[in-house]
Protein backbone atom coordinates (compact mmCIF):
# COMPACT_ATOMS: atom_id res chain seq x y z
CA UNK A 1 0.00 0.00 0.00
CA UNK A 2 0.96 3.67 -0.88
CA UNK A 3 1.77 5.53 2.60
CA UNK A 4 3.36 9.30 3.15
CA UNK A 5 6.37 9.83 2.94
CA UNK A 6 6.68 9.37 7.34
CA UNK A 7 5.18 6.31 8.14
CA UNK A 8 2.63 7.19 11.67
CA UNK A 9 3.41 5.25 14.50
CA UNK A 10 -0.23 3.43 15.63
CA UNK A 11 1.44 4.60 19.22
CA UNK A 12 0.41 7.81 18.05
CA UNK A 13 -3.04 7.37 17.95
CA UNK A 14 -3.93 7.99 21.89
CA UNK A 15 -7.75 9.03 21.12
CA UNK A 16 -8.38 5.56 19.43
CA UNK A 17 -10.54 2.95 21.03
CA UNK A 18 -12.10 -0.63 20.06
CA UNK A 19 -14.91 0.10 17.15
CA UNK A 20 -17.93 -1.08 18.32
CA UNK A 21 -19.25 -3.92 15.84
CA UNK A 22 -20.04 -2.44 12.24
CA UNK A 23 -20.23 -4.04 8.86
CA UNK A 24 -19.85 -0.15 7.19
CA UNK A 25 -16.50 1.09 7.40
CA UNK A 26 -17.46 4.39 7.00
CA UNK A 27 -19.54 4.06 9.98
CA UNK A 28 -16.42 3.01 11.68
CA UNK A 29 -14.42 5.95 10.54
CA UNK A 30 -17.34 7.90 11.95
CA UNK A 31 -16.58 6.51 15.28
CA UNK A 32 -13.07 7.18 15.17
CA UNK A 33 -13.71 10.62 14.43
CA UNK A 34 -16.34 10.72 17.85
CA UNK A 35 -13.42 9.40 19.42
CA UNK A 36 -10.57 11.90 17.92
CA UNK A 37 -12.53 14.88 18.68
CA UNK A 38 -13.60 13.47 22.30
CA UNK A 39 -9.80 13.17 22.64
CA UNK A 40 -8.51 16.65 21.39
CA UNK A 41 -11.33 19.21 21.91
CA UNK A 42 -9.87 20.85 25.19
CA UNK A 43 -11.15 19.63 28.26
CA UNK A 44 -12.18 22.02 31.47
CA UNK A 45 -9.57 22.55 32.78
CA UNK A 46 -7.08 23.48 29.89
CA UNK A 47 -9.84 26.21 29.40
CA UNK A 48 -9.73 27.25 32.51
CA UNK A 49 -5.60 27.59 32.18
CA UNK A 50 -5.82 29.80 29.05
CA UNK A 51 -8.74 31.53 30.46
CA UNK A 52 -5.99 32.80 33.42
CA UNK A 53 -3.46 33.07 31.31
CA UNK A 54 -5.83 35.77 29.71
CA UNK A 55 -6.93 37.77 32.61
CA UNK A 56 -2.85 38.12 33.43
CA UNK A 57 -2.62 39.48 30.36
CA UNK A 58 -5.26 41.63 30.68
CA UNK A 59 -4.66 43.17 33.83
CA UNK A 60 -0.92 43.47 32.55
CA UNK A 61 -1.89 45.54 30.08
CA UNK A 62 -4.78 47.42 31.95
CA UNK A 63 -1.95 48.24 33.98
CA UNK A 64 -0.15 50.52 31.78
CA UNK A 65 -3.34 51.81 29.29
CA UNK A 66 -6.13 51.71 31.72
CA UNK A 67 -8.23 53.40 28.66
CA UNK A 68 -7.82 50.25 26.43
CA UNK A 69 -10.51 47.32 25.73
CA UNK A 70 -8.73 43.99 25.72
CA UNK A 71 -10.61 41.16 23.45
CA UNK A 72 -9.98 37.17 22.69
CA UNK A 73 -11.16 36.18 19.38
CA UNK A 74 -10.25 33.14 16.71
CA UNK A 75 -10.23 29.77 17.92
CA UNK A 76 -10.52 30.48 21.68
CA UNK A 77 -13.58 32.10 21.50
CA UNK A 78 -15.24 29.13 19.26
CA UNK A 79 -13.40 26.43 21.34
CA UNK A 80 -11.69 25.02 18.01
CA UNK A 81 -8.49 25.19 19.37
CA UNK A 82 -5.98 22.02 19.55
CA UNK A 83 -3.77 21.77 22.44
CA UNK A 84 -0.89 23.33 20.82
CA UNK A 85 -2.95 26.65 19.47
CA UNK A 86 -1.98 30.06 19.81
CA UNK A 87 -3.92 32.12 21.53
CA UNK A 88 -5.46 35.38 19.85
CA UNK A 89 -6.21 38.77 21.34
CA UNK A 90 -6.67 42.30 20.00
CA UNK A 91 -6.41 45.54 22.36
CA UNK A 92 -9.14 48.52 21.22
CA UNK A 93 -7.91 51.93 21.71
CA UNK A 94 -10.72 54.10 23.50
CA UNK A 95 -11.75 57.36 21.61
CA UNK A 96 -9.21 59.06 23.67
CA UNK A 97 -5.87 57.62 23.28
CA UNK A 98 -4.70 56.01 19.54
CA UNK A 99 -2.89 52.79 20.74
CA UNK A 100 -1.12 50.67 18.00
CA UNK A 101 1.73 52.89 16.20
CA UNK A 102 4.84 51.18 16.07
CA UNK A 103 6.08 52.53 19.19
CA UNK A 104 3.14 51.48 21.04
CA UNK A 105 4.08 47.86 20.23
CA UNK A 106 7.30 47.99 21.51
CA UNK A 107 6.10 50.15 24.90
CA UNK A 108 3.58 47.41 25.25
CA UNK A 109 6.07 44.13 24.53
CA UNK A 110 8.56 45.52 26.96
CA UNK A 111 6.02 45.98 29.57
CA UNK A 112 4.30 42.60 28.78
CA UNK A 113 8.03 41.13 29.77
CA UNK A 114 8.54 43.12 32.56
CA UNK A 115 5.09 41.62 33.81
CA UNK A 116 6.32 38.51 33.44
CA UNK A 117 3.47 37.12 31.03
CA UNK A 118 5.43 37.20 28.09
CA UNK A 119 8.72 35.39 26.85
CA UNK A 120 10.33 35.09 23.40
CA UNK A 121 8.68 38.43 22.16
CA UNK A 122 8.73 39.22 18.44
CA UNK A 123 7.37 42.56 17.42
CA UNK A 124 5.87 42.21 14.04
CA UNK A 125 5.31 45.33 12.13
CA UNK A 126 5.62 44.52 8.86
CA UNK A 127 3.19 42.30 8.70
CA UNK A 128 -0.23 42.93 7.06
CA UNK A 129 -2.06 43.08 10.72
CA UNK A 130 0.83 44.23 12.91
CA UNK A 131 1.18 41.93 16.56
CA UNK A 132 3.29 41.23 18.96
CA UNK A 133 3.68 37.46 19.29
CA UNK A 134 4.96 36.04 22.61
CA UNK A 135 5.13 32.82 24.94
CA UNK A 136 3.55 32.69 28.45
CA UNK A 137 6.29 31.67 30.18
CA UNK A 138 3.77 29.35 32.62
CA UNK A 139 1.81 27.88 30.29
CA UNK A 140 4.04 27.73 27.49
CA UNK A 141 0.78 28.78 25.09
CA UNK A 142 1.65 31.60 22.20
CA UNK A 143 0.51 34.17 22.03
CA UNK A 144 -1.22 36.88 19.18
CA UNK A 145 -1.85 40.38 20.23
CA UNK A 146 -3.32 42.55 17.23
CA UNK A 147 -4.35 45.90 17.25
CA UNK A 148 -7.86 47.73 16.77
CA UNK A 149 -8.42 45.00 14.60
CA UNK A 150 -12.38 44.57 15.44
CA UNK A 151 -12.69 41.94 12.20
CA UNK A 152 -11.74 38.92 14.33
CA UNK A 153 -14.58 39.86 16.63
CA UNK A 154 -17.31 40.15 14.37
CA UNK A 155 -16.05 36.69 12.30
CA UNK A 156 -16.27 35.18 15.99
CA UNK A 157 -19.99 35.24 16.29
CA UNK A 158 -20.23 34.52 12.65
CA UNK A 159 -18.63 30.95 13.19
CA UNK A 160 -20.42 30.44 16.53
CA UNK A 161 -23.66 31.03 14.70
CA UNK A 162 -22.71 28.39 12.23
CA UNK A 163 -21.18 26.11 14.57
CA UNK A 164 -24.78 25.73 16.16
CA UNK A 165 -26.52 25.36 12.90
CA UNK A 166 -24.24 22.74 11.27
CA UNK A 167 -23.73 19.79 13.86
CA UNK A 168 -20.95 18.45 11.61
CA UNK A 169 -18.64 21.58 11.19
CA UNK A 170 -16.86 21.22 14.16
CA UNK A 171 -15.53 17.65 14.20
CA UNK A 172 -14.86 18.41 9.94
CA UNK A 173 -12.98 21.56 10.83
CA UNK A 174 -10.82 19.91 14.01
CA UNK A 175 -9.83 17.17 11.41
CA UNK A 176 -8.97 19.28 8.59
CA UNK A 177 -7.14 21.76 11.04
CA UNK A 178 -5.33 19.21 12.35
CA UNK A 179 -4.65 17.07 9.15
CA UNK A 180 -3.49 20.49 7.96
CA UNK A 181 -1.38 21.56 10.83
CA UNK A 182 0.67 19.08 11.22
CA UNK A 183 1.78 19.71 7.58
CA UNK A 184 2.40 23.43 8.44
CA UNK A 185 -0.48 24.68 6.28
CA UNK A 186 -2.40 25.76 8.59
CA UNK A 187 -0.32 28.66 8.82
CA UNK A 188 -1.48 31.81 6.19
CA UNK A 189 2.52 33.45 6.08
CA UNK A 190 3.25 30.21 5.41
CA UNK A 191 0.93 30.13 2.18
CA UNK A 192 -1.62 27.46 3.93
CA UNK A 193 -5.46 27.99 4.88
CA UNK A 194 -6.40 29.92 7.87
CA UNK A 195 -8.93 28.50 10.72
CA UNK A 196 -11.45 30.85 9.38
CA UNK A 197 -11.20 29.48 5.91
CA UNK A 198 -11.36 26.07 6.99
CA UNK A 199 -14.59 26.75 8.57
CA UNK A 200 -15.79 28.50 5.48
CA UNK A 201 -14.97 25.69 3.20
CA UNK A 202 -16.57 22.95 5.20
CA UNK A 203 -19.66 25.08 5.82
CA UNK A 204 -20.20 25.85 2.02
CA UNK A 205 -20.03 21.83 1.82
CA UNK A 206 -22.56 21.20 4.51
CA UNK A 207 -24.54 24.08 3.01
CA UNK A 208 -24.92 22.49 -0.54
CA UNK A 209 -24.58 19.15 0.50
CA UNK A 210 -27.42 17.36 -1.54
CA UNK A 211 -28.13 14.55 0.68
CA UNK A 212 -28.19 17.17 3.59
CA UNK A 213 -30.34 19.92 1.50
CA UNK A 214 -32.95 17.02 1.16
CA UNK A 215 -33.32 16.26 4.73
CA UNK A 216 -32.52 12.55 3.38
CA UNK A 217 -29.83 12.32 5.98
CA UNK A 218 -28.81 14.27 9.29
CA UNK A 219 -24.89 15.13 9.65
CA UNK A 220 -24.66 13.58 13.13
CA UNK A 221 -24.83 10.12 11.75
CA UNK A 222 -22.54 10.91 8.99
CA UNK A 223 -19.15 11.83 10.07
CA UNK A 224 -17.64 9.24 7.89
CA UNK A 225 -18.75 10.12 4.64
CA UNK A 226 -18.84 13.43 4.81
CA UNK A 227 -15.30 13.81 5.40
CA UNK A 228 -14.18 11.74 2.53
CA UNK A 229 -16.48 13.32 0.63
CA UNK A 230 -15.47 16.86 1.64
CA UNK A 231 -11.87 15.89 0.85
CA UNK A 232 -12.94 14.35 -2.61
CA UNK A 233 -14.52 17.67 -3.50
CA UNK A 234 -11.86 20.11 -2.71
CA UNK A 235 -9.02 17.42 -2.96
CA UNK A 236 -9.89 16.34 -6.18
CA UNK A 237 -13.29 17.66 -8.04
CA UNK A 238 -13.52 21.66 -6.89
CA UNK A 239 -12.85 24.25 -9.88
CA UNK A 240 -10.48 26.65 -7.98
CA UNK A 241 -9.69 28.71 -10.96
CA UNK A 242 -13.44 29.22 -12.11
CA UNK A 243 -15.64 29.27 -9.00
CA UNK A 244 -15.40 31.15 -5.58
CA UNK A 245 -17.49 30.39 -2.48
CA UNK A 246 -20.02 32.16 -0.64
CA UNK A 247 -21.63 31.14 3.27
CA UNK A 248 -23.73 33.90 3.80
CA UNK A 249 -27.69 33.59 2.68
CA UNK A 250 -27.79 30.05 2.87
CA UNK A 251 -24.65 29.71 0.76
CA UNK A 252 -23.43 29.51 -2.98
CA UNK A 253 -20.98 29.48 -5.52
CA UNK A 254 -20.15 32.47 -7.97
CA UNK A 255 -17.88 32.91 -10.83
CA UNK A 256 -14.26 34.24 -9.81
CA UNK A 257 -14.34 36.27 -13.22
CA UNK A 258 -17.67 37.67 -12.71
CA UNK A 259 -16.78 39.00 -9.42
CA UNK A 260 -13.29 40.39 -10.39
CA UNK A 261 -11.39 38.02 -8.18
CA UNK A 262 -9.96 35.83 -11.03
CA UNK A 263 -5.90 36.73 -10.34
CA UNK A 264 -4.48 36.57 -14.25
CA UNK A 265 -1.31 35.46 -12.44
CA UNK A 266 -2.51 33.25 -10.18
CA UNK A 267 -5.67 31.63 -11.23
CA UNK A 268 -5.40 28.81 -8.79
CA UNK A 269 -6.41 30.41 -5.46
CA UNK A 270 -9.03 29.85 -3.57
CA UNK A 271 -11.70 32.60 -3.45
CA UNK A 272 -13.89 33.19 -0.50
CA UNK A 273 -16.35 35.99 0.22
CA UNK A 274 -15.87 36.70 3.96
CA UNK A 275 -19.76 36.42 4.98
CA UNK A 276 -18.86 39.86 7.52
CA UNK A 277 -17.70 41.82 4.76
CA UNK A 278 -18.18 40.66 1.03
CA UNK A 279 -15.73 42.60 -0.67
CA UNK A 280 -13.16 40.42 1.57
CA UNK A 281 -11.52 37.20 0.11
CA UNK A 282 -11.04 35.28 3.17
CA UNK A 283 -8.24 33.18 1.39
CA UNK A 284 -6.32 35.49 -0.63
CA UNK A 285 -3.20 35.28 1.09
CA UNK A 286 -3.07 31.24 0.79
CA UNK A 287 -0.49 31.25 -2.12
CA UNK A 288 0.07 27.71 -0.95
CA UNK A 289 -3.38 26.62 -1.97
CA UNK A 290 -1.86 24.10 -4.49
CA UNK A 291 -0.20 22.27 -1.93
CA UNK A 292 -3.15 22.35 0.11
CA UNK A 293 -5.49 20.98 -2.34
CA UNK A 294 -2.59 17.81 -3.06
CA UNK A 295 -3.25 17.24 0.37
CA UNK A 296 -6.57 17.06 0.64
CA UNK A 297 -6.40 15.00 -2.25
CA UNK A 298 -3.31 12.88 -0.96
CA UNK A 299 -5.82 12.16 2.61
CA UNK A 300 -8.78 11.28 0.80
CA UNK A 301 -6.50 8.17 -1.27
CA UNK A 302 -4.81 7.17 1.89
CA UNK A 303 -8.32 7.02 3.99
CA UNK A 304 -10.30 5.64 1.16
CA UNK A 305 -7.52 2.70 0.80
CA UNK A 306 -7.40 1.73 4.27
CA UNK A 307 -11.12 1.63 4.16
CA UNK A 308 -10.84 -0.60 0.76
CA UNK A 309 -8.30 -2.90 2.97
CA UNK A 310 -11.04 -2.92 6.19
CA UNK A 311 -13.69 -3.48 3.93
CA UNK A 312 -12.01 -6.74 2.72
CA UNK A 313 -10.81 -7.86 6.14
CA UNK A 314 -14.82 -7.59 7.10
CA UNK A 315 -15.43 -9.70 4.22
CA UNK A 316 -12.70 -12.22 5.09
CA UNK A 317 -12.77 -12.38 9.27
CA UNK A 318 -16.42 -11.04 9.67
CA UNK A 319 -17.76 -7.69 11.31
CA UNK A 320 -16.59 -8.96 14.94
CA UNK A 321 -13.49 -8.80 14.19
CA UNK A 322 -13.39 -5.32 13.81
CA UNK A 323 -13.31 -4.02 17.60
CA UNK A 324 -9.51 -5.02 16.52
CA UNK A 325 -9.03 -2.74 12.91
CA UNK A 326 -6.82 0.20 13.77
CA UNK A 327 -8.01 3.50 14.07
CA UNK A 328 -8.25 4.75 10.20
CA UNK A 329 -7.80 8.73 11.06
CA UNK A 330 -4.34 6.88 12.31
CA UNK A 331 -3.16 7.05 8.12
CA UNK A 332 -3.39 10.75 8.00
CA UNK A 333 -3.29 11.99 11.70
CA UNK A 334 -1.22 11.54 14.39
CA UNK A 335 -1.06 13.15 18.12
CA UNK A 336 2.96 14.10 18.61
CA UNK A 337 4.30 13.74 22.08
CA UNK A 338 4.26 17.40 22.31
CA UNK A 339 0.33 17.34 22.02
CA UNK A 340 0.27 14.05 24.50
CA UNK A 341 1.43 16.00 27.40
CA UNK A 342 -0.13 18.94 27.20
CA UNK A 343 -3.01 16.63 27.02
CA UNK A 344 -1.81 15.26 30.44
CA UNK A 345 -1.62 18.29 32.13
CA UNK B 1 -27.61 0.84 -1.45
CA UNK B 2 -24.83 -1.48 -1.57
CA UNK B 3 -25.07 -4.08 -4.31
CA UNK B 4 -23.57 -7.14 -3.03
CA UNK B 5 -21.18 -7.77 -5.81
CA UNK B 6 -18.92 -4.39 -4.61
CA UNK B 7 -17.11 -6.55 -2.35
CA UNK B 8 -16.72 -9.84 -4.58
CA UNK B 9 -13.63 -10.95 -6.14
CA UNK B 10 -14.25 -9.81 -9.84
CA UNK B 11 -12.43 -8.79 -13.16
CA UNK B 12 -10.77 -5.36 -13.69
CA UNK B 13 -13.93 -3.44 -13.61
CA UNK B 14 -16.52 -3.24 -11.50
CA UNK B 15 -19.36 -5.41 -11.32
CA UNK B 16 -21.34 -2.93 -9.14
CA UNK B 17 -21.00 0.24 -11.45
CA UNK B 18 -20.38 -1.47 -15.06
CA UNK B 19 -16.93 0.69 -14.93
CA UNK B 20 -13.50 0.22 -15.61
CA UNK B 21 -12.54 3.13 -13.50
CA UNK B 22 -12.02 0.70 -10.52
CA UNK B 23 -12.17 -2.35 -9.29
CA UNK B 24 -14.73 -4.29 -7.36
CA UNK B 25 -12.34 -3.64 -4.49
CA UNK B 26 -11.97 -0.29 -4.92
CA UNK B 27 -15.42 0.69 -5.40
CA UNK B 28 -16.63 4.27 -4.23
CA UNK B 29 -19.78 2.65 -2.81
CA UNK B 30 -17.68 0.56 -0.04
CA UNK B 31 -17.25 4.09 1.61
CA UNK B 32 -19.62 6.16 0.24
CA UNK B 33 -22.66 4.62 2.76
CA UNK B 34 -25.16 7.20 4.42
CA UNK B 35 -27.21 6.62 7.39
CA UNK B 36 -30.40 7.98 6.48
CA UNK B 37 -33.68 9.63 8.70
CA UNK B 38 -36.19 7.76 9.69
CA UNK B 39 -38.23 10.87 8.43
CA UNK B 40 -37.27 10.71 5.01
CA UNK B 41 -36.88 13.33 2.45
CA UNK B 42 -38.00 16.89 4.12
CA UNK B 43 -38.02 19.19 1.54
CA UNK B 44 -39.14 19.63 -1.78
CA UNK B 45 -36.34 18.24 -4.19
CA UNK B 46 -37.22 20.82 -7.29
CA UNK B 47 -36.54 23.20 -4.28
CA UNK B 48 -32.67 22.47 -3.22
CA UNK B 49 -30.47 24.35 -4.26
CA UNK B 50 -27.95 23.18 -7.09
CA UNK B 51 -24.63 24.74 -7.21
CA UNK B 52 -21.41 23.99 -9.61
CA UNK B 53 -18.36 23.37 -8.30
CA UNK B 54 -17.12 23.43 -12.11
CA UNK B 55 -18.68 26.66 -13.65
CA UNK B 56 -20.62 28.14 -10.21
CA UNK B 57 -23.66 28.10 -12.72
CA UNK B 58 -26.65 28.06 -10.20
CA UNK B 59 -28.69 25.61 -12.46
CA UNK B 60 -27.35 22.21 -12.05
CA UNK B 61 -24.96 20.28 -9.33
CA UNK B 62 -20.75 20.25 -10.76
CA UNK B 63 -20.80 16.25 -11.64
CA UNK B 64 -23.74 17.00 -14.21
CA UNK B 65 -21.70 20.12 -15.90
CA UNK B 66 -21.52 20.38 -19.32
CA UNK B 67 -18.75 21.93 -19.52
CA UNK B 68 -15.47 20.29 -19.81
CA UNK B 69 -13.75 19.34 -16.35
CA UNK B 70 -10.32 20.29 -15.31
CA UNK B 71 -9.86 17.37 -12.75
CA UNK B 72 -8.95 13.68 -13.96
CA UNK B 73 -10.79 12.26 -11.09
CA UNK B 74 -13.07 9.33 -13.01
CA UNK B 75 -15.41 8.95 -10.21
CA UNK B 76 -18.44 10.72 -9.26
CA UNK B 77 -19.10 12.68 -6.27
CA UNK B 78 -21.97 13.73 -3.78
CA UNK B 79 -22.49 16.27 -6.18
CA UNK B 80 -24.63 14.90 -8.65
CA UNK B 81 -28.58 14.98 -9.56
CA UNK B 82 -28.72 11.13 -8.72
CA UNK B 83 -27.65 11.85 -5.38
CA UNK B 84 -30.28 14.55 -4.57
CA UNK B 85 -33.19 12.13 -3.94
CA UNK B 86 -36.72 12.63 -4.50
CA UNK B 87 -39.59 12.00 -1.75
CA UNK B 88 -40.67 8.74 -3.63
CA UNK B 89 -37.44 7.31 -3.51
CA UNK B 90 -37.12 7.22 0.23
CA UNK B 91 -39.11 3.69 1.06
CA UNK B 92 -38.57 4.48 4.98
CA UNK B 93 -40.90 7.22 5.10
CA UNK B 94 -44.05 7.69 7.13
ZN1 LIG C 1 -18.18 0.40 -8.38
ZN1 LIG D 1 -21.48 23.66 -14.40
Amino acid sequence: RKRMAYEIDPSSCPWHRPYKVDTEVSRLLHQDITQFVDYITPTPEEHAVRKSLISRINSAVLKKWPDVSVYVFGSFETRLYLPTSDLDMVIMSSDYHYRGTKKDMYILAHHLRKCKVATEIQVITTANVPIIKFVDPITRIHVDVSFNQAGGLKTCLVVNGFLKKFPALRPLVIIIKHYLNMRALNEVFLGGLSSYAIVCLVASFLQLHPRLSTGSIREEDNYGVLLLELLELYGKRFHYDAVGIAVHNGGFYFSKKKQGWLRPNQPYLLSIMDPVEFTNDVSKSSRGLLRVKATLGNGFDLLTNELFTLASRIEREGARKVSDFPSILGCIISVDEGVRKHRIH
Amino acid sequence: VRCPESRRKGPRRCLTCNTESHTSWTCPLIWRYYVETDTGVRVNPDEVKKYCYNCASGEHFGDDCHLPSRSNYPESTAFCEANCPTGNDVSNSV
